[in-house]
Protein backbone atom coordinates (compact mmCIF):
# COMPACT_ATOMS: atom_id res chain seq x y z
CA UNK A 1 0.00 0.00 0.00
CA UNK A 2 1.15 3.52 -0.69
CA UNK A 3 1.20 6.13 2.06
CA UNK A 4 -1.96 7.73 0.74
CA UNK A 5 -3.76 4.39 0.73
CA UNK A 6 -2.67 3.72 4.31
CA UNK A 7 -3.96 7.06 5.51
CA UNK A 8 -7.28 6.75 3.67
CA UNK A 9 -7.80 3.29 5.12
CA UNK A 10 -6.87 4.63 8.54
CA UNK A 11 -9.52 7.34 8.24
CA UNK A 12 -12.21 4.77 7.48
CA UNK A 13 -10.95 2.58 10.31
CA UNK A 14 -11.16 5.52 12.72
CA UNK A 15 -14.79 5.87 11.72
CA UNK A 16 -15.36 2.18 12.39
CA UNK A 17 -13.48 2.36 15.68
CA UNK A 18 -15.59 5.23 16.99
CA UNK A 19 -18.80 3.41 16.14
CA UNK A 20 -17.48 0.26 17.82
CA UNK A 21 -16.42 2.26 20.88
CA UNK A 22 -19.96 3.58 21.10
CA UNK A 23 -21.20 0.00 20.90
CA UNK A 24 -18.90 -1.12 23.73
CA UNK A 25 -20.01 1.77 25.94
CA UNK A 26 -23.59 0.91 25.17
CA UNK A 27 -23.04 -2.75 25.99
CA UNK A 28 -21.80 -1.69 29.43
CA UNK A 29 -24.76 0.61 29.85
CA UNK A 30 -27.18 -2.15 28.90
CA UNK A 31 -25.55 -4.47 31.42
CA UNK A 32 -26.00 -1.84 34.11
CA UNK A 33 -29.63 -1.31 33.17
CA UNK A 34 -30.24 -5.04 33.22
CA UNK A 35 -28.67 -5.22 36.67
CA UNK A 36 -30.90 -2.41 37.90
CA UNK A 37 -34.00 -4.05 36.49
CA UNK A 38 -33.06 -7.28 38.25
CA UNK A 39 -32.58 -5.47 41.54
CA UNK A 40 -35.91 -3.73 41.18
CA UNK A 41 -37.64 -7.00 40.28
CA UNK A 42 -36.15 -8.64 43.35
CA UNK A 43 -37.29 -5.81 45.53
CA UNK A 44 -40.82 -5.65 44.12
CA UNK A 45 -42.30 -8.98 45.41
CA UNK A 46 -40.57 -8.63 48.81
CA UNK A 47 -43.69 -7.49 50.74
CA UNK A 48 -45.55 -10.76 49.87
CA UNK A 49 -42.76 -12.99 51.15
CA UNK A 50 -43.38 -11.93 54.74
CA UNK A 51 -47.12 -11.81 53.93
CA UNK A 52 -47.60 -8.29 55.25
CA UNK A 53 -48.00 -6.69 51.86
CA UNK A 54 -49.82 -3.41 52.06
CA UNK A 55 -52.93 -3.35 49.89
CA UNK A 56 -51.48 -0.55 47.79
CA UNK A 57 -48.47 -2.61 46.83
CA UNK A 58 -50.59 -5.65 45.98
CA UNK A 59 -52.87 -3.69 43.70
CA UNK A 60 -49.87 -2.18 41.96
CA UNK A 61 -48.48 -5.65 41.36
CA UNK A 62 -51.77 -7.04 40.15
CA UNK A 63 -52.05 -4.44 37.46
CA UNK A 64 -48.50 -5.30 36.53
CA UNK A 65 -48.40 -9.08 36.51
CA UNK A 66 -52.03 -10.16 36.44
CA UNK A 67 -53.90 -12.10 39.16
CA UNK A 68 -53.00 -15.62 37.97
CA UNK A 69 -49.28 -14.91 38.12
CA UNK A 70 -49.89 -13.53 41.56
CA UNK A 71 -51.35 -16.82 42.79
CA UNK A 72 -48.46 -18.75 41.26
CA UNK A 73 -45.92 -16.60 42.98
CA UNK A 74 -47.58 -16.62 46.39
CA UNK A 75 -46.51 -20.11 47.64
CA UNK A 76 -42.85 -19.47 46.82
CA UNK A 77 -41.67 -18.53 50.34
CA UNK A 78 -43.12 -21.81 51.71
CA UNK A 79 -40.85 -23.95 49.57
CA UNK B 1 -43.57 2.44 20.55
CA UNK B 2 -43.40 -0.36 18.01
CA UNK B 3 -43.32 2.16 15.19
CA UNK B 4 -40.39 3.90 16.81
CA UNK B 5 -38.56 0.63 17.29
CA UNK B 6 -39.11 -0.42 13.72
CA UNK B 7 -37.95 3.02 12.59
CA UNK B 8 -34.71 2.41 14.46
CA UNK B 9 -34.21 -0.93 12.72
CA UNK B 10 -34.95 0.59 9.33
CA UNK B 11 -32.31 3.23 9.97
CA UNK B 12 -29.82 0.61 11.11
CA UNK B 13 -30.37 -1.53 8.01
CA UNK B 14 -30.17 1.50 5.74
CA UNK B 15 -26.96 2.63 7.43
CA UNK B 16 -25.42 -0.80 6.97
CA UNK B 17 -26.38 -1.06 3.30
CA UNK B 18 -25.48 2.47 2.27
CA UNK B 19 -22.23 2.63 4.21
CA UNK B 20 -20.95 -0.73 2.95
CA UNK B 21 -21.89 0.20 -0.61
CA UNK B 22 -20.36 3.66 -0.44
CA UNK B 23 -17.12 2.45 1.17
CA UNK B 24 -16.74 -0.29 -1.43
CA UNK B 25 -17.45 2.11 -4.26
CA UNK B 26 -15.18 4.77 -2.77
CA UNK B 27 -12.26 2.36 -2.71
CA UNK B 28 -12.75 0.32 -5.89
CA UNK B 29 -15.02 2.11 -8.31
CA UNK B 30 -14.74 5.88 -8.15
CA UNK B 31 -12.05 7.36 -10.45
CA UNK B 32 -9.00 8.74 -8.69
CA UNK B 33 -9.02 12.50 -8.37
CA UNK B 34 -6.65 14.01 -10.94
CA UNK B 35 -5.50 16.74 -8.62
CA UNK B 36 -5.12 15.11 -5.20
CA UNK B 37 -4.74 11.47 -6.15
CA UNK B 38 -5.86 8.62 -3.95
CA UNK B 39 -5.93 10.69 -0.77
CA UNK B 40 -8.97 12.56 -2.04
CA UNK B 41 -11.02 9.49 -1.11
CA UNK B 42 -11.09 10.59 2.54
CA UNK B 43 -13.59 13.10 1.21
CA UNK B 44 -16.20 10.31 1.08
CA UNK B 45 -16.07 9.89 4.83
CA UNK B 46 -14.96 13.32 6.09
CA UNK B 47 -17.58 15.48 4.44
CA UNK B 48 -20.63 13.21 4.99
CA UNK B 49 -19.68 12.91 8.66
CA UNK B 50 -19.41 16.70 8.92
CA UNK B 51 -22.83 17.15 7.29
CA UNK B 52 -24.28 14.58 9.68
CA UNK B 53 -22.82 16.42 12.66
CA UNK B 54 -24.44 19.66 11.49
CA UNK B 55 -27.76 17.87 11.06
CA UNK B 56 -27.48 16.45 14.59
CA UNK B 57 -26.76 19.86 16.10
CA UNK B 58 -29.64 21.38 14.17
CA UNK B 59 -31.94 18.55 15.26
CA UNK B 60 -30.90 19.11 18.87
CA UNK B 61 -31.62 22.82 18.57
CA UNK B 62 -34.98 22.11 16.96
CA UNK B 63 -35.93 19.83 19.86
CA UNK B 64 -34.66 22.49 22.28
CA UNK B 65 -36.92 25.03 20.61
CA UNK B 66 -39.84 22.61 20.91
CA UNK B 67 -39.05 22.20 24.61
CA UNK B 68 -39.08 25.93 25.25
CA UNK B 69 -42.20 26.27 23.12
CA UNK B 70 -44.31 23.49 24.60
CA UNK B 71 -42.63 22.79 27.94
CA UNK B 72 -42.92 19.07 27.23
CA UNK B 73 -39.99 17.49 29.03
CA UNK B 74 -39.55 14.58 26.64
CA UNK B 75 -37.92 17.01 24.20
CA UNK B 76 -35.11 17.50 26.69
CA UNK B 77 -33.83 13.96 26.32
CA UNK B 78 -34.26 14.13 22.56
CA UNK B 79 -32.28 17.35 22.34
CA UNK B 80 -29.58 15.99 24.63
CA UNK B 81 -29.25 12.78 22.62
CA UNK B 82 -29.06 14.68 19.34
CA UNK B 83 -26.31 16.93 20.68
CA UNK B 84 -24.47 13.86 21.95
CA UNK B 85 -24.63 12.32 18.49
CA UNK B 86 -23.41 15.59 17.03
CA UNK B 87 -20.39 15.55 19.31
CA UNK B 88 -19.54 11.96 18.40
CA UNK B 89 -19.65 12.81 14.70
CA UNK B 90 -17.83 16.08 15.40
CA UNK B 91 -14.94 14.15 16.95
CA UNK B 92 -14.91 12.00 13.82
CA UNK B 93 -14.69 15.11 11.66
CA UNK B 94 -11.69 16.30 13.67
CA UNK B 95 -10.02 12.89 13.44
CA UNK B 96 -10.56 12.34 9.70
CA UNK B 97 -9.74 15.99 9.02
CA UNK B 98 -6.45 15.64 10.88
CA UNK B 99 -5.59 12.57 8.80
CA UNK B 100 -6.45 14.44 5.60
CA UNK B 101 -4.26 17.36 6.65
CA UNK B 102 -1.44 14.92 7.31
CA UNK B 103 -1.62 13.41 3.81
CA UNK B 104 -2.14 16.66 1.96
CA UNK B 105 0.20 18.98 3.83
CA UNK B 106 2.25 16.77 6.11
CA UNK B 107 0.89 18.26 9.32
CA UNK B 108 -1.75 16.92 11.67
CA UNK B 109 -3.41 20.26 12.13
CA UNK B 110 -3.91 23.22 9.84
CA UNK B 111 -5.54 26.46 10.94
CA UNK B 112 -6.06 27.19 7.26
CA UNK B 113 -8.78 24.57 6.99
CA UNK B 114 -12.00 26.36 7.89
CA UNK B 115 -14.16 23.37 8.58
CA UNK B 116 -11.65 21.87 10.99
CA UNK B 117 -11.33 25.12 12.93
CA UNK B 118 -15.10 25.46 13.06
CA UNK B 119 -15.46 21.96 14.42
CA UNK B 120 -12.83 22.67 17.04
CA UNK B 121 -14.88 25.65 18.23
CA UNK B 122 -18.07 23.59 18.16
CA UNK B 123 -16.33 20.81 20.05
CA UNK B 124 -15.37 23.27 22.79
CA UNK B 125 -18.88 24.68 22.81
CA UNK B 126 -20.68 21.37 23.11
CA UNK B 127 -18.23 20.07 25.72
CA UNK B 128 -19.31 23.11 27.74
CA UNK B 129 -22.89 22.01 27.07
CA UNK B 130 -22.19 18.71 28.80
CA UNK B 131 -20.47 20.53 31.67
CA UNK B 132 -23.57 22.66 32.03
CA UNK B 133 -25.87 19.66 32.13
CA UNK B 134 -23.67 17.96 34.68
CA UNK B 135 -23.47 20.86 37.06
CA UNK B 136 -27.17 21.69 37.23
CA UNK B 137 -29.57 19.46 39.15
CA UNK B 138 -31.89 17.48 36.92
CA UNK B 139 -35.28 19.05 36.47
CA UNK B 140 -37.22 21.44 34.29
CA UNK B 141 -34.70 24.21 34.85
CA UNK B 142 -31.80 22.07 33.70
CA UNK B 143 -33.80 21.20 30.62
CA UNK B 144 -34.54 24.83 29.83
CA UNK B 145 -30.96 26.01 30.42
CA UNK B 146 -29.57 23.28 28.18
CA UNK B 147 -32.16 24.15 25.55
CA UNK B 148 -31.18 27.81 25.58
CA UNK B 149 -27.51 26.90 25.33
CA UNK B 150 -28.04 24.57 22.39
CA UNK B 151 -29.98 27.32 20.63
CA UNK B 152 -26.94 29.55 21.13
CA UNK B 153 -24.92 26.77 19.53
CA UNK B 154 -26.90 26.56 16.34
CA UNK B 155 -26.57 30.32 15.89
CA UNK B 156 -22.88 30.11 16.69
CA UNK B 157 -22.26 27.77 13.72
CA UNK B 158 -22.81 30.30 10.90
CA UNK B 159 -21.41 33.18 12.97
CA UNK B 160 -18.22 31.25 13.70
CA UNK B 161 -17.90 30.21 10.09
CA UNK B 162 -18.07 33.86 9.08
CA UNK B 163 -15.58 34.77 11.80
CA UNK B 164 -13.11 32.13 10.62
CA UNK B 165 -13.35 33.41 7.06
CA UNK B 166 -12.83 36.97 8.22
CA UNK B 167 -9.93 36.01 10.48
CA UNK B 168 -7.99 34.73 7.46
CA UNK B 169 -7.70 38.34 6.36
CA UNK B 170 -5.41 39.29 9.17
CA UNK B 171 -3.96 36.07 10.57
CA UNK B 172 -2.50 34.66 7.37
CA UNK B 173 -3.56 34.31 3.78
CA UNK B 174 -5.07 30.99 2.78
CA UNK B 175 -2.45 28.81 1.20
CA UNK B 176 -4.35 25.56 1.06
CA UNK B 177 -7.68 25.18 -0.58
CA UNK B 178 -9.58 22.09 -1.44
CA UNK B 179 -11.76 23.76 -4.04
CA UNK B 180 -10.32 21.59 -6.77
CA UNK B 181 -11.92 20.87 -10.12
CA UNK B 182 -15.60 20.06 -10.28
CA UNK B 183 -16.62 16.66 -8.98
CA UNK B 184 -17.34 14.03 -11.58
CA UNK B 185 -20.85 12.57 -11.61
CA UNK B 186 -19.71 9.24 -10.20
CA UNK B 187 -17.90 11.00 -7.36
CA UNK B 188 -20.99 12.94 -6.47
CA UNK B 189 -23.05 9.76 -6.54
CA UNK B 190 -20.76 7.99 -4.07
CA UNK B 191 -20.67 11.09 -1.92
CA UNK B 192 -24.48 11.11 -1.77
CA UNK B 193 -24.57 7.41 -0.89
CA UNK B 194 -22.10 7.98 1.92
CA UNK B 195 -24.06 10.97 3.21
CA UNK B 196 -27.29 8.99 3.31
CA UNK B 197 -25.39 6.17 5.04
CA UNK B 198 -23.91 8.34 7.79
CA UNK B 199 -27.21 10.12 8.31
CA UNK B 200 -28.96 6.78 8.70
CA UNK B 201 -26.24 5.61 11.07
CA UNK B 202 -26.68 8.73 13.18
CA UNK B 203 -30.45 8.21 13.20
CA UNK B 204 -30.08 4.58 14.25
CA UNK B 205 -27.64 5.43 17.04
CA UNK B 206 -29.92 8.27 18.08
CA UNK B 207 -32.87 5.90 18.42
CA UNK B 208 -30.93 3.35 20.43
CA UNK B 209 -29.40 5.94 22.69
CA UNK B 210 -32.70 7.71 23.19
CA UNK B 211 -34.48 4.56 24.26
CA UNK B 212 -31.53 3.72 26.51
CA UNK B 213 -31.73 7.13 28.17
CA UNK B 214 -35.50 6.83 28.55
CA UNK B 215 -35.10 3.44 30.15
CA UNK B 216 -32.49 4.84 32.49
CA UNK B 217 -34.78 7.66 33.53
CA UNK B 218 -37.73 5.34 34.00
CA UNK B 219 -35.65 3.04 36.18
CA UNK B 220 -34.51 5.97 38.30
CA UNK B 221 -38.13 6.99 38.82
CA UNK B 222 -39.12 3.44 39.73
CA UNK B 223 -36.25 3.23 42.17
CA UNK B 224 -37.35 6.44 43.83
CA UNK B 225 -40.93 5.19 44.03
CA UNK B 226 -39.80 1.94 45.66
CA UNK B 227 -37.43 3.37 48.22
CA UNK C 1 -52.67 49.74 28.80
CA UNK C 2 -51.66 51.33 25.53
CA UNK C 3 -48.56 50.30 23.70
CA UNK C 4 -46.59 53.42 24.56
CA UNK C 5 -47.58 53.23 28.21
CA UNK C 6 -46.43 49.63 28.34
CA UNK C 7 -43.16 50.61 26.75
CA UNK C 8 -42.72 53.43 29.27
CA UNK C 9 -43.44 51.00 32.09
CA UNK C 10 -40.86 48.58 30.68
CA UNK C 11 -38.27 51.34 30.42
CA UNK C 12 -38.85 52.47 33.97
CA UNK C 13 -38.56 48.88 35.21
CA UNK C 14 -35.25 48.57 33.44
CA UNK C 15 -34.06 51.90 34.84
CA UNK C 16 -34.96 50.92 38.41
CA UNK C 17 -33.24 47.55 38.11
CA UNK C 18 -30.13 49.02 36.51
CA UNK C 19 -29.95 51.68 39.19
CA UNK C 20 -30.11 48.93 41.80
CA UNK C 21 -27.02 47.30 40.28
CA UNK C 22 -25.16 50.58 40.08
CA UNK C 23 -26.04 51.38 43.69
CA UNK C 24 -24.95 47.96 44.90
CA UNK C 25 -21.63 48.38 43.13
CA UNK C 26 -21.17 51.91 44.48
CA UNK C 27 -21.72 50.69 48.03
CA UNK C 28 -19.71 47.48 47.95
CA UNK C 29 -17.06 48.39 45.32
CA UNK C 30 -16.42 44.73 44.66
CA UNK C 31 -16.42 44.28 40.92
CA UNK C 32 -15.14 47.35 39.09
CA UNK C 33 -11.89 47.84 41.07
CA UNK C 34 -11.13 44.14 40.58
CA UNK C 35 -11.71 44.47 36.84
CA UNK C 36 -9.47 47.54 36.61
CA UNK C 37 -6.65 45.93 38.52
CA UNK C 38 -6.98 42.72 36.52
CA UNK C 39 -6.91 44.38 33.10
CA UNK C 40 -3.86 46.50 33.89
CA UNK C 41 -2.14 43.54 35.52
CA UNK C 42 -2.70 41.35 32.50
CA UNK C 43 -1.34 44.04 30.18
CA UNK C 44 1.84 44.08 32.25
CA UNK C 45 2.06 40.30 32.12
CA UNK C 46 1.59 40.41 28.35
CA UNK C 47 4.59 42.69 27.97
CA UNK C 48 6.75 39.79 29.06
CA UNK C 49 4.99 37.40 26.70
CA UNK C 50 5.82 39.40 23.56
CA UNK C 51 9.34 39.05 22.21
CA UNK C 52 11.12 42.36 21.68
CA UNK C 53 12.52 41.70 18.21
CA UNK C 54 9.27 41.53 16.26
CA UNK C 55 8.71 43.58 13.16
CA UNK C 56 6.54 46.66 13.69
CA UNK C 57 3.57 45.19 11.83
CA UNK C 58 3.67 41.84 13.66
CA UNK C 59 4.07 43.55 16.99
CA UNK C 60 1.01 45.62 16.26
CA UNK C 61 -1.13 42.56 15.51
CA UNK C 62 0.18 40.67 18.53
CA UNK C 63 -0.33 43.62 20.87
CA UNK C 64 -3.91 44.17 19.78
CA UNK C 65 -4.56 40.47 20.02
CA UNK C 66 -3.39 40.51 23.61
CA UNK C 67 -5.48 43.59 24.36
CA UNK C 68 -8.61 41.83 23.16
CA UNK C 69 -7.79 38.72 25.14
CA UNK C 70 -7.21 40.86 28.23
CA UNK C 71 -10.56 42.53 27.73
CA UNK C 72 -12.34 39.22 27.25
CA UNK C 73 -10.90 37.84 30.49
CA UNK C 74 -11.76 41.04 32.32
CA UNK C 75 -15.33 40.75 31.07
CA UNK C 76 -15.47 37.17 32.33
CA UNK C 77 -14.12 38.31 35.69
CA UNK C 78 -16.84 40.94 35.95
CA UNK C 79 -19.57 38.60 34.74
CA UNK C 80 -18.78 35.94 37.33
CA UNK C 81 -19.75 38.55 39.91
CA UNK C 82 -22.85 39.69 38.04
CA UNK C 83 -25.38 37.53 39.87
CA UNK C 84 -23.55 37.01 43.16
CA UNK C 85 -25.68 39.48 45.12
CA UNK C 86 -28.86 38.03 43.64
CA UNK C 87 -27.82 34.52 44.55
CA UNK C 88 -26.51 35.14 48.04
CA UNK C 89 -29.48 37.20 49.15
CA UNK C 90 -31.95 34.97 47.27
CA UNK C 91 -32.88 38.14 45.42
CA UNK C 92 -33.33 36.43 42.09
CA UNK C 93 -36.47 34.63 43.25
CA UNK C 94 -37.96 37.94 44.30
CA UNK C 95 -37.01 39.55 41.00
CA UNK C 96 -38.61 36.72 39.06
CA UNK C 97 -41.79 37.11 41.10
CA UNK C 98 -41.85 40.88 40.66
CA UNK C 99 -44.60 42.18 38.36
CA UNK C 100 -42.25 43.14 35.56
CA UNK C 101 -41.25 41.43 32.36
CA UNK C 102 -38.32 39.08 33.05
CA UNK C 103 -36.46 40.34 30.05
CA UNK C 104 -36.30 43.68 31.86
CA UNK C 105 -34.05 41.98 34.42
CA UNK C 106 -31.80 40.87 31.58
CA UNK C 107 -31.73 44.31 29.96
CA UNK C 108 -30.94 46.07 33.24
CA UNK C 109 -28.17 43.63 34.10
CA UNK C 110 -26.75 43.90 30.60
CA UNK C 111 -26.68 47.68 30.85
CA UNK C 112 -24.91 47.45 34.22
CA UNK C 113 -22.32 45.05 32.79
CA UNK C 114 -21.77 47.36 29.81
CA UNK C 115 -21.21 50.25 32.21
CA UNK C 116 -18.66 48.21 34.19
CA UNK C 117 -16.87 47.22 30.99
CA UNK C 118 -16.77 50.84 29.85
CA UNK C 119 -15.15 51.82 33.15
CA UNK C 120 -12.57 49.06 32.73
CA UNK C 121 -11.83 50.20 29.17
CA UNK C 122 -11.52 53.78 30.32
CA UNK C 123 -8.42 52.61 32.17
CA UNK C 124 -7.31 49.78 29.89
CA UNK C 125 -7.20 51.64 26.58
CA UNK C 126 -5.05 54.57 27.79
CA UNK C 127 -2.81 52.10 29.59
CA UNK C 128 -2.49 50.10 26.37
CA UNK C 129 -1.70 53.26 24.41
CA UNK C 130 0.95 54.13 26.97
CA UNK C 131 2.56 50.69 27.10
CA UNK C 132 2.15 49.36 23.57
CA UNK C 133 0.45 50.94 20.56
CA UNK C 134 -1.60 54.08 19.96
CA UNK C 135 -5.37 53.61 19.94
CA UNK C 136 -7.46 54.93 17.05
CA UNK C 137 -11.15 55.54 16.54
CA UNK C 138 -11.95 52.21 14.92
CA UNK C 139 -10.62 50.32 17.94
CA UNK C 140 -12.83 52.38 20.24
CA UNK C 141 -15.88 51.71 18.06
CA UNK C 142 -15.01 48.01 18.03
CA UNK C 143 -14.81 48.00 21.83
CA UNK C 144 -18.17 49.74 22.14
CA UNK C 145 -19.74 47.12 19.88
CA UNK C 146 -17.98 44.20 21.55
CA UNK C 147 -19.22 45.35 24.96
CA UNK C 148 -22.80 44.95 23.81
CA UNK C 149 -22.32 41.43 22.52
CA UNK C 150 -20.24 40.27 25.48
CA UNK C 151 -22.67 41.71 28.02
CA UNK C 152 -25.75 40.36 26.22
CA UNK C 153 -24.53 36.77 25.99
CA UNK C 154 -22.58 36.96 29.22
CA UNK C 155 -25.55 38.00 31.31
CA UNK C 156 -27.59 34.99 30.26
CA UNK C 157 -24.66 32.64 30.85
CA UNK C 158 -23.87 34.30 34.19
CA UNK C 159 -27.45 33.62 35.27
CA UNK C 160 -27.02 30.00 34.14
CA UNK C 161 -23.77 29.51 36.01
CA UNK C 162 -25.12 31.23 39.12
CA UNK C 163 -27.77 28.51 39.28
CA UNK C 164 -25.29 25.68 38.78
CA UNK C 165 -23.42 23.74 41.43
CA UNK C 166 -20.02 24.74 40.09
CA UNK C 167 -20.93 28.46 40.12
CA UNK C 168 -18.13 30.67 38.79
CA UNK C 169 -16.24 27.76 37.31
CA UNK C 170 -18.84 27.22 34.63
CA UNK C 171 -19.06 30.70 33.14
CA UNK C 172 -15.69 30.88 31.33
CA UNK C 173 -16.30 27.44 29.81
CA UNK C 174 -19.69 28.49 28.53
CA UNK C 175 -18.64 31.90 27.32
CA UNK C 176 -15.26 31.33 25.67
CA UNK C 177 -16.48 29.50 22.53
CA UNK C 178 -19.21 32.07 22.09
CA UNK C 179 -16.73 34.92 22.49
CA UNK C 180 -14.36 33.75 19.74
CA UNK C 181 -16.27 35.64 17.00
CA UNK C 182 -16.14 38.81 19.11
CA UNK C 183 -12.39 38.54 19.46
CA UNK C 184 -12.02 37.92 15.72
CA UNK C 185 -14.18 40.94 14.90
CA UNK C 186 -12.39 43.11 17.44
CA UNK C 187 -8.85 42.26 16.40
CA UNK C 188 -9.79 42.57 12.74
CA UNK C 189 -11.33 45.99 13.31
CA UNK C 190 -8.18 47.10 15.14
CA UNK C 191 -5.52 45.85 12.73
CA UNK C 192 -7.00 44.96 9.32
CA UNK C 193 -6.74 47.23 6.31
CA UNK C 194 -10.49 47.31 5.88
CA UNK C 195 -12.05 47.54 9.33
CA UNK C 196 -15.56 48.19 8.03
CA UNK C 197 -16.43 44.55 7.43
CA UNK C 198 -15.24 43.60 10.90
CA UNK C 199 -17.32 46.34 12.50
CA UNK C 200 -20.30 45.18 10.45
CA UNK C 201 -19.64 41.66 11.67
CA UNK C 202 -19.66 42.86 15.28
CA UNK C 203 -22.96 44.63 14.65
CA UNK C 204 -24.39 41.40 13.24
CA UNK C 205 -23.17 39.42 16.24
CA UNK C 206 -24.63 41.97 18.67
CA UNK C 207 -28.00 42.01 16.93
CA UNK C 208 -28.35 38.23 16.65
CA UNK C 209 -27.22 37.38 20.14
CA UNK C 210 -29.00 40.29 21.81
CA UNK C 211 -32.30 39.10 20.34
CA UNK C 212 -31.74 35.49 21.41
CA UNK C 213 -30.53 36.45 24.86
CA UNK C 214 -33.38 38.88 25.36
CA UNK C 215 -35.98 36.26 24.53
CA UNK C 216 -34.23 33.34 26.22
CA UNK C 217 -33.42 34.91 29.58
CA UNK C 218 -36.86 34.19 30.98
CA UNK C 219 -36.36 30.43 30.56
CA UNK C 220 -33.07 30.54 32.43
CA UNK C 221 -34.20 32.31 35.59
CA UNK C 222 -37.64 30.82 36.18
CA UNK C 223 -37.69 27.86 38.53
Amino acid sequence: MTTAETYVTAAFLVFLAVVLAWLVIYAFKMRRLEQEVRELAERAPAPTSDSTGAPKVVSARESDAGPDQESRRAPEPVR
Amino acid sequence: MSLRNSLGSVFAIAAFAFLIASIALAFYWVPTDADQGFSQRIFYIHVPVALTAYVCFAWGAWKALRLLWTGDKRYDLESYTAVHMGVIFGVLVLATGAIWARISWGVWWSWGERQLVLFLILFLFYCAYFMLRNSVDAGPRQARMSAVYSLFGVVLIPISFLAIRLAENFIHPVVFTRDGPQMAGSMFFVFCLATVGTLALAAALYHVELSGKRLDLKLKELRKAHS
Amino acid sequence: MTRSAALRQYASDVAVLARKDALLELRSRDTVPAMLLFVVGSLVVFHFAVPADLSAETERVVAFGLLWVALLFTAILGLTRAFVAEREQRLIDALVLAPCDRSAIWLAKTLAVIAFLLLAELIALPAFALFFEPIDGRTIVAFLLANIGLAAVGTVLAAVSAASRTRELLLPLLLLPLAIPIVVGGIGASVADEPAQFLAFLVLYDAVFAIISWSAFEYVVTE
